[in-house]
């Protein structure tokens, strides 16, 4: 966000670029903004944090910037991570070490965001749905599928808002390209690839220190387990829960559909420092319309990045880089004028010729942008603005739910496909027949 | 309102686009296709940048031994020979060494070892074998560069299937810079195809009345901008090895889109006596004319006109 822009320019500026038709069904949050009627509500939303390390500390900043936001608590194991917590809030946030305290202690505790290791994800949330909160739980939701089924189940029951970190559904060029996607604009799907390469071993330094004294060694053995959590099979899926649910996630919700057969393979070919999980893994995943999404993420080359290509008959988008291209070319605009000349009955000179194009040269076609402005905000912002206000209205983004929920199962199909070397198909009952 | 037809496609680097004053119709998009196809054929036997391209064989083994290569494209080499000798060597299409060294030097080389490198390359070192279809370079240093003839043919093509299939009417676009007018505009007497101002796109500096006829420019463009301390443009003399200078373009029109685009670069590398040579050579010019920018002024030079 530029430093002169104020937030309320920002959000109306978002509100207005993410497009009509998806802010109607699922942004309604900005839809004050975008009316430039001041649609945010001066009611302070009490809410806690559960897991302050890099991604909590990201959210806990950003909702430090909201001002309905009110930080009344936050949580976490870890000593240092709950202190630079509670230093950030000016110590205003009360600090507790077991949520469940967190949960029966604070006083009218309106939500909990969630930014925990994803083997806690299911327990905390529901615990927290339980208590009669609206939940924030980053992506992905859980481990295993049952968790994550578990995790709708008990706010269908409950009644209370589930949200799931999912930031390109409030990224206004995802937004805008979702629009353009539904309109027509490459034609029918037939294709998408998405990608996630790195060129770094995903390790965190470890500190000194006996991690029993603050979590249960039963849980973590020694320090490298609980901070390097993501390597290892009994708290994490690697690549595929923490990177690929993303990109799965922005695939179903452009198809429309869940993924219903997967095929994988995976292995660790270059960290092997004792990590369990897999440093690369590829995947088709196949949808009911014939449609498949193929997918790749790896940690020892950066080279491509990350993308989702879409592709269709009609053109292509390239989401992370926020552009796209159409199969055909535009109009030249002298054949423009000709058309038009023609239709209306029109005989004039023509501005068609020159030596326009260099011939015989490869040309890079740098395609056109999605968005012709561009945010400095990847939604994270946003879809914390949007967690507030819906905590605020009551809203509860039951698609939004969905998404997050097949975003994880297809991540975790995906991985049972690799580790299983079989074709995996999609459980009847884990799909939601309720929303 | 009066109907049309239009389609557009990427080929040879630039968008092809065709407008055809009739309702659209199955006949219509067949037609649409098999040029589409047609184009894109001669792309991927021309292109120097596909790997696997009938010119980029040649142009890697050709000086090793005789390529044989397909007989379509090995009749367009012919036909660029013909060329090559009809005007004086002005349309030379193998001196891709000399392209690259002024690339290399970045404009700045020294003009005599660019005449040494024209010297050892160019089409008299190109050797064709009408029956084996094959062709051999006589030194390492010739390279054929398909860029100056192929949206001809490629146009040439199309008007060809357009004609075949009763279409009397349809103007084709390869990028503006080549263009073929079959027939005539569906409200006038011919499909008035205008120059246009390259520093004021929205002007036109001359307007050629194309009727079954084509019109090819060769020259500076906002996209090819002249470069170096000597204003230079990518286009060379075949024999002297020196770049075209300043912001100058030459537009021609003839009754083949080929002929045409061979006329355009060869007039543009031409000196006046040499212009003279050409324009005698080839009586069948329609209209032929150069325009130099002064300060971004459009001043325009007429070779030949035959048309009122």
């Amino acid at each position: 966000m530029e430093k002169q822009e104020t937030r309320r320019d920002f959000l109306k500026k978002t509100a207005i670029m993410a497009g009509s038709t998806l802010l109607a069904t699922q942004l309604s949050w900005l839809r004050g903004y975008a009316a430039g009627t001041g649609g945010e509500s001066d009611k302070k939303v009490r809410i806690g944090i559960i897991g302050i390390g890099s991604r909590g500390h990201l959210h806990l900043l950003h909702l430090l910037t909201i001002p309905q936001a009110d930080i009344v608590a936050v949580c976490d194991i870890y000593p240092p991570h709950l202190e630079r917590a509670k230093r950030m809030t000016e110590n205003k946030a009360k600090g507790f070490t077991d949520y469940r305290k967190m949960l029966d202690q604070v006083k009218d505790l309106d939500a909990v965001l969630i930014a925990t290791p994803l083997h806690t994800h299911a327990t905390i949330t529901i615990d927290a749905l339980l208590a009669g909160k609206q939940v924030f739980c980053e992506k992905s939701m859980a481990k295993v599928p049952e968790d994550a089924l578990k995790m709708v189940q008990t706010a269908l029951q409950t009644g209370n808002l589930l949200q799931i970190g999912h930031q390109r559904m409030f990224n206004p060029k995802y937004l805008r390209a979702f629009e353009l996607i539904k309109a027509g604009q490459l034609g029918n799907i037939t294709q998408i690839r998405a990608y996630w390469h790195r060129n770094s071993n995903w390790r965190r330094p470890v500190p000194p220190g006996n991690v029993a004294d603050f979590a249960d060694p039963q849980m973590y053995p020694d320090m490298e387990h609980f901070i390097n959590w993501r390597l290892y099979r009994a708290y994490s899926r690697g690549l595929m829960t923490e990177l690929a649910s993303h990109q799965l996630q922005v695939a179903n919700y452009i198809l429309g559909s869940y993924p219903t057969e997967i095929m994988g393979a995976g292995s660790i070919n270059y960290w092997k420092d004792g990590r369990e999980v897999y440093d690369n893994v590829n995947l088709v995943y196949a949808y009911p319309d014939g449609t498949q999404v193929i997918y790749d993420s790896m940690a020892s080359n950066k080279h491509y990045g990350l993308e989702e290509q879409i592709m269709g008959p009609k053109g292509t988008m390239e989401l992370e880089a926020g552009r796209m291209w159409s199969e055909t070319p535009p109009s030249a605009p002298g054949i423009l004028q000709l058309i038009n000349n023609i239709e209306h009955g029109i005989f004039d000179d023509l501005p068609l010729g020159g030596a326009s194009w260099i011939p015989d040269k490869p040309v890079e076609d740098k395609g056109l942008p999605i968005l012709d402005e561009k945010l400095n905000d990847d939604g994270t912002h946003l879809e914390l603005e949007g967690f507030v206000h819906a905590v605020q209205t009551g809203e509860k983004y039951r698609d939004l739910l969905a998404q997050g929920y097949y975003a994880t199962i297809a991540s975790l199909l995906g991985w049972e496909s690799m580790v299983t070397n079989k074709v995996v198909t999609m459980p009847e009952e884990l799909v939601l027949k309720n929303i | 309102m009066s109907e049309l037809f239009y389609r557009s496609f990427y080929g040879m680097g630039t968008r092809f686009e065709m407008v055809i004053p009739e309702a659209g119709s199955k006949k219509l998009e067949h037609l649409a296709q098999n040029i589409e196809q047609e184009v894109l054929w001669w792309q991927h036997r021309l292109s120097r940048f596909e790997a696997e391209s009938d010119i980029s064989r040649l142009n890697r083994e050709g000086a090793l031994h005789p390529v044989e290569i397909d007989q379509k494209v090995f009749s367009a080499l012919q036909e660029c020979d013909c060329h090559y000798h009809d005007t004086g060597g002005l349309f030379d299409p193998a001196i891709l060494t000399v392209q690259t060294f002024w690339k290399d030097t970045q404009w700045t080389g020294d003009p005599e070892e660019a005449e040494e490198r024209a010297a050892h390359s160019g089409w008299k070192k190109v050797h064709l074998d009408p029956q084996h279809f094959t062709v051999r370079f006589e030194t390492p240093e010739t390279g054929i560069d398909p860029g100056a003839f192929g949206k001809g043919l490629a146009l040439r093509e199309a008007g060809k299937i357009l004609r075949e299939a009763g279409i009397t009417d349809a103007l084709l676009s390869f990028g503006g810079s080549s263009i073929l007018g079959l027939g005539r505009h569906p409200h006038g007497p011919h499909w008035p195809a205008g120059i246009t101002n390259i520093f004021q796109p929205h002007l036109n500096v001359h307007v050629f009345p194309l009727r079954d006829a084509a019109l090819s420019s060769s020259g500076a463009s906002l996209q090819r901008q002249p470069a170096g301390p000597n204003h230079y443009l990518p286009v060379f003399h075949p024999r002297t090895g020196l770049p075209v200078q300043g912001w100058r373009t030459v537009s021609v029109t003839t009754a083949d889109p080929m002929e045409a685009e061979v006329l355009s670069t060869a007039f543009l590398v031409a000196n006046g006596e040499e212009r003279n040579f050409l324009t005698e050579k080839y009586g069948n010019i329609l209209q032929a004319i150069e325009i130099i920018y002064k300060k971004q002024k459009a001043n325009i030079r007429t070779f030949v006109s035959h048309i009122s």
